[in-house]
């Protein structure tokens, strides 16, 4: 008899209420899709180009179970509230009858076991499916489709995923298990909503929402000028602010909704319904800040994470496929001491000597560009006297980056160097040709400047090119110099292999003069487009490179694209994986608190719902006023959100986001776009989802009770 | 006078065959235009029952209501919501204000259901005044007593000015000074308002305020008392209602 009570009620439940049974199977799909993501394709073949980035990805997963563990609790435990709470009034008829605490405890949590059971068994399945679906997707949008593909099934991920969605339905049943059997068998009974609380005078909530208001536009302030980042104590400054902003905004709104109530209004129940949206807001203020807070951090990793994926361009700043470090070259003494020694010229790797070994293995037809760059500091003469010998000073120029730096992250002192790199004109200038782009130009006496592609901010770089303007003087190896022309930051190898933060373009005669041999030769390579192997750069890179790597003969300390591009699909997919999602589990938190609490609400307003039907308030009208109270009730913490975050996006970009996602204006856009349809998608499916329930509900509320 | 509700031949039936129970067994029933009828009668006699099928709570098994020549029974969708909340006032015995609405509020639901007319505003405040609740109309229910609460719903009921008012037990809810107020309002209304009212009460006391008693036993029309308006004082009406409340068995404690 029992076992049956437990499998009818299990069964009602199920058929009763898709939110909840949702809810549970997004969390399995959340789980799932977090522990499996080292099982995508595209993270497979991260690992095999940077087996650094699999450790990070293992420590990244590990921290986001954990999180996701916590946030999707509140989840679970939202709806599985008002599962109960919906069946207070059955549950306390059971007690009426004499069942025990105990038993009828039991008899929730096996209710409560069975339809997690049910929700693993819809879960399991489509979590798989899901995951497959994302490997097959990325890797396509990636560009390298070519891959092959591989399942995502992973045991242990489906263990962990049982493991955790078990452990936080229990618990979440326990703690609403202690409220429920806190409370006396007349309030179990009775569905009636929370005490009235006394009002405060209307000019206090003024003023909160003023002062909340206030806050906020403090926090925005402190976010888009960047205040924000500068440490971690402004960081907290700001939070702490938006915080209280959020909240006390949310607290004080109430005002503003009595006035709308108040307001006349042909409206049919246009009291009513704003009192209902009242009576919420005062109950829920918390919640519903909780909750815009949530969609505010959804709007923003979706928009960071969106952003980064459709804008971020992998061949961004790609000139060279390969750069192959040259040996130094040997002075004369040094020469005729070597062939004195061993009797043979010394076997270095010189530049014309990896073009011969290159073009011995057949890999040169390959490429459309072969040549070095000479890289060098001055050569500080022997005889010079360390006091008075000036290698470079751009004091004056400092001054005025500091000008036009805008207060901004200044970071100029990283150009500023003892030694600087300097570059021989001619070489590159090749490099500029390669990519299509104006040759650098030197007067008499004229110098350029090169920052690199990672240090320049494009507020650095226009700071920059405002004190180029001003042709400051500097001083090198004891001759004056101007600073002339536009900042270059087109990169001078493929990776890292030399990581110049700023240089000097140097003309090819005063090269030779201040460095004489005090340089060293890069060979840079780039592959032919026309000969790239099915018109894959990723295949060609790794045909060349097993070409290379083959040769026992050949040792060179050399890069290749592919360990810049391995760096750069990690960064992708890491980033846009986390912050997309992220962004959807935050949004079906929020939507799934919003909308348990409406219904929650409704349920305990019951009675005034019944009163309506008493005065003859047909089906129709309390829909049409149910619907105007969830609009309100999802609308009024969602518009605070959406304000928020065109300011939360903006710091971001202000802050975290490097110059390399802030591309041109029509990719932000179609990336606005993007967010904009699937956040307003998922929202009206959560809005209908809710407002079914509530039609469903008030339908049964249709029939006047006999009052006998 | 012409009936403005007609009850021909009312049943209202629960079971079947041998647990068969009939509530109602066949009443009839006309109430005039302006008139306050009382319907008295011990517990389970079916008087309840009689107002639920007037007000549409419940359906019965056979015989007609007619409200103005209308037969309620067939009403459906807008018609049944314009009937229970334009047609028809209830003043219910717990008073079903909504709690999270003003006294105002609550009086101005019915005209944002069914919309009033231009002169509802006017009717509202005479209503207030008449009800004397204007100190305490722009409070919420929980600041108010339960004599206040019945006199903001009796305003609700009558907003609208509709063809007949329902009271279940009106005073049940309510200290015998407030209630007394409140039925010296509704016999007020009754007779300067011409308001035709249809109370259902146990309360000997509040019946007294009415024009005609039928007392209901088993379900049928046991007995039926008028008061003569010219001479009869509600002291001496009282007292017949309360002898037949003693025929009825058991006097008036037995009916409480």
């Amino acid at each position: 008899m029992f076992s049956k009570l437990v499998l009818r009620n299990t069964k009602r439940s199920q058929k009763e209420n898709l939110l909840f049974m949702s809810s549970l199977v997004i969390s399995i799909i959340a789980f799932y899709v977090v522990l499996s993501i080292k099982d995508q394709d595209i993270v497979r073949y991260i690992q095999t180009l940077e087996s650094d980035a699999i450790n990070k990805l293992v420590a990244m997963i590990t921290a986001l179970y954990a999180f996701t563990l916590v946030v999707l609790f509140f989840l679970i435990y939202y709806a599985s509230k008002y599962q109960i709470e919906r069946r207070s009034h059955e549950l306390g008829v059971y007690m009426m009858m004499g069942m025990k605490r105990s038993k009828l405890f039991f008899m929730l949590l096996l209710e409560d076991v069975a339809s997690s059971v049910i929700a693993l068994v819809i879960g399991l399945p489509v979590s798989l499916l899901f995951s497959e679906l994302m490997s097959l997707i990325t890797v396509k949008a990636v560009g390298v489709g070519y891959l092959e593909h591989q399942s995502t099934f992973d045991l242990r991920a489906l263990l962990l995923t049982f493991a955790g969605f078990m452990a936080i339905k229990l618990v979440s049943f326990f703690f609403i298990s202690i409220s429920l059997f806190r409370k006396e068998i007349g309030a179990l009974l009775a569905d009636s909503p929370d005490n009235i609380k006394k009002r405060k005078h209307p000019a206090l909530y003024l003023v909160a929402s003023f002062v909340g208001a206030v806050f906020l536009a403090g926090a925005y302030y402190l976010a888009i000028k960047g205040i924000s980042w500068i440490d971690l104590r402004y960081m907290m400054l700001t939070l702490i602010v938006g915080l209280i902003g959020t909240f006390t905004f949310f607290w004080g709104i109430r005002f503003f909704i009595d006035k709308i109530a108040r307001r006349k209004s042909g409206k049919k129940l246009h009291v009513f319904t704003f009192r209902q949206v009242e009576d919420t807001v005062i109950y829920k203020s918390g919640t519903m800040a909780i909750c815009s807070l949530l969609v505010l951090s959804s709007l923003v990793c979706m928009g960071a994470g969106v952003s980064v994926f459709t804008s971020y361009d992998l061949y961004r700043g790609h000139v060279m496929d390969y750069t192959i470090r040259c040996d130094m070259p040997l002075s004369e003494d040094m020469y005729n001491a070597y062939v004195e020694a061993y009797g043979e010229t010394p076997d270095l790797n010189t530049p014309e000597k990896i073009k011969d070994d290159l073009d011995n293995i057949g890999v040169t037809e390959m490429f459309s560009f072969i040549d070095e760059i000479r890289i060098g500091n001055v050569k500080v003469p022997e005889e010079a006297d360390m006091e008075d010998f000036d290698v470079y000073n751009m004091d004056n120029a400092m001054e005025l980056m500091k000008q036009y730096s805008d207060g901004f992250i200044y970071s100029g002192d990283r150009m500023y160097d003892t030694y600087p790199y300097l570059f021989r004109l001619s070489d590159y200038n090749k490099i500029l040709q390669l990519c299509g782009k104006e040759p650098v130009v030197l007067g008499e006496g004229e110098l350029a400047t090169f920052i690199d592609n990672d240090v320049s901010r494009d507020q650095i770089v226009s700071g920059f090119n405002k004190v180029l303007e001003q042709r400051p003087q500097v001083t090198l190896a004891g001759k004056d110099y101007v600073l002339t022309g536009q900042v270059q930051t087109t990169p001078v190898v493929t990776d890292y292999l030399l990581s110049p933060g700023f240089a000097l373009i140097i003309s090819d005669e005063d090269f030779d003069q201040l460095v004489q041999d005090n340089y060293r030769s890069y060979l840079n390579a780039a592959l032919d487009e026309d000969k790239y192997i099915d018109g894959n750069i990723f295949q060609t890179l790794e045909y060349v490179t097993n070409k290379i790597d083959s040769e026992r003969t050949l040792i060179y300390e050399y890069e290749s694209y592919m360990n810049n591009m391995g760096r750069q699909l990690f960064y992708l997919v890491a980033t846009s994986y986390v912050t997309i999602y992220l962004a959807l589990v935050f949004l079906v938190i929020a939507n799934t608190i919003l909308g348990v609490q409406f219904l929650m609400n409704q349920k305990k307003s019951s009675k005034r719902y019944k009163t309506l039907v008493k005065l003859g308030a047909t089906h129709k009208i309390m829909c049409q006023s149910s619907s105007k109270q969830i609009n309100w009730y999802f609308g009024i913490p969602i518009a605070v959100a959406a304000v928020s975050s065109f300011f939360g996006v903006r710091a971001l970009f202000a802050g975290i986001l490097s110059s390399r996602t802030k591309t041109s204006m029509s990719n932000l856009m179609i990336s606005a776009a993007i967010v904009l349809i699937a956040f307003v998608l998922i929202e009206c499916i959560y809005i209908l989802v809710v407002k079914r329930a509530s039609y469903k509900y008030l339908k049964t509320l249709m029939n006047p009770e006999r009052e006998e | 006078m012409k009936p403005i509700l007609k009850i021909e031949s009312l049943k209202k039936y629960y079971g079947k065959q041998d647990n068969l129970t009939r509530a109602i067994d066949g009443i009839d029933i006309n109430v005039m235009e302006g008139e306050f009828l009382g319907i008295m009668g011990a517990s389970g006699s079916g008087k309840s029952t009689l107002l639920n099928c007037i007000a549409t709570v419940i359906k019965p098994t056979g015989g007609t209501i007619e409200l103005n020549g209308q037969e309620i029974s067939k009403l459906k969708g807008t018609k049944l919501a314009q009937y229970r909340g334009k047609d028809m006032g209830y003043l219910f015995q717990n008073f079903e204000l909504v709690d999270n609405l003003t006294g105002r509020e609550n009086i101005m639901l019915p005209i944002s259901l069914h919309k009033g007319n231009e002169n509802t505003e006017e009717r509202m405040d005479k209503l207030i005044k008449y009800l004397e609740i204007e100190d305490i109309v722009d409070k919420f229910p929980s600041q108010m007593s339960g004599g206040e609460k019945q006199r903001v719903a009796a305003a609700r009921a009558l907003i609208l000015n509709p063809k007949i008012i329902l009271a279940d037990e009106p005073t049940g809810a309510l200290d015998s000074k407030n209630a007394k107020s409140l039925m010296t309002k509704l016999e007020g209304l009754n007779k300067d308002e011409n308001a035709t009212i249809l109370m259902v009460t146990h309360d000997s006391n509040a019946a007294s305020f009415c024009s005609r008693i039928m007392f209901i036993q088993d379900g049928k029309i046991f007995h039926e008392l008028r008061k003569d308006r010219e001479n009869e004082t509600r002291a001496s009406f009282y007292e017949r209602i309360m002898k037949v409340m003693a025929q009825l068995g058991g006097g008036s404690a037995n009916v409480l």
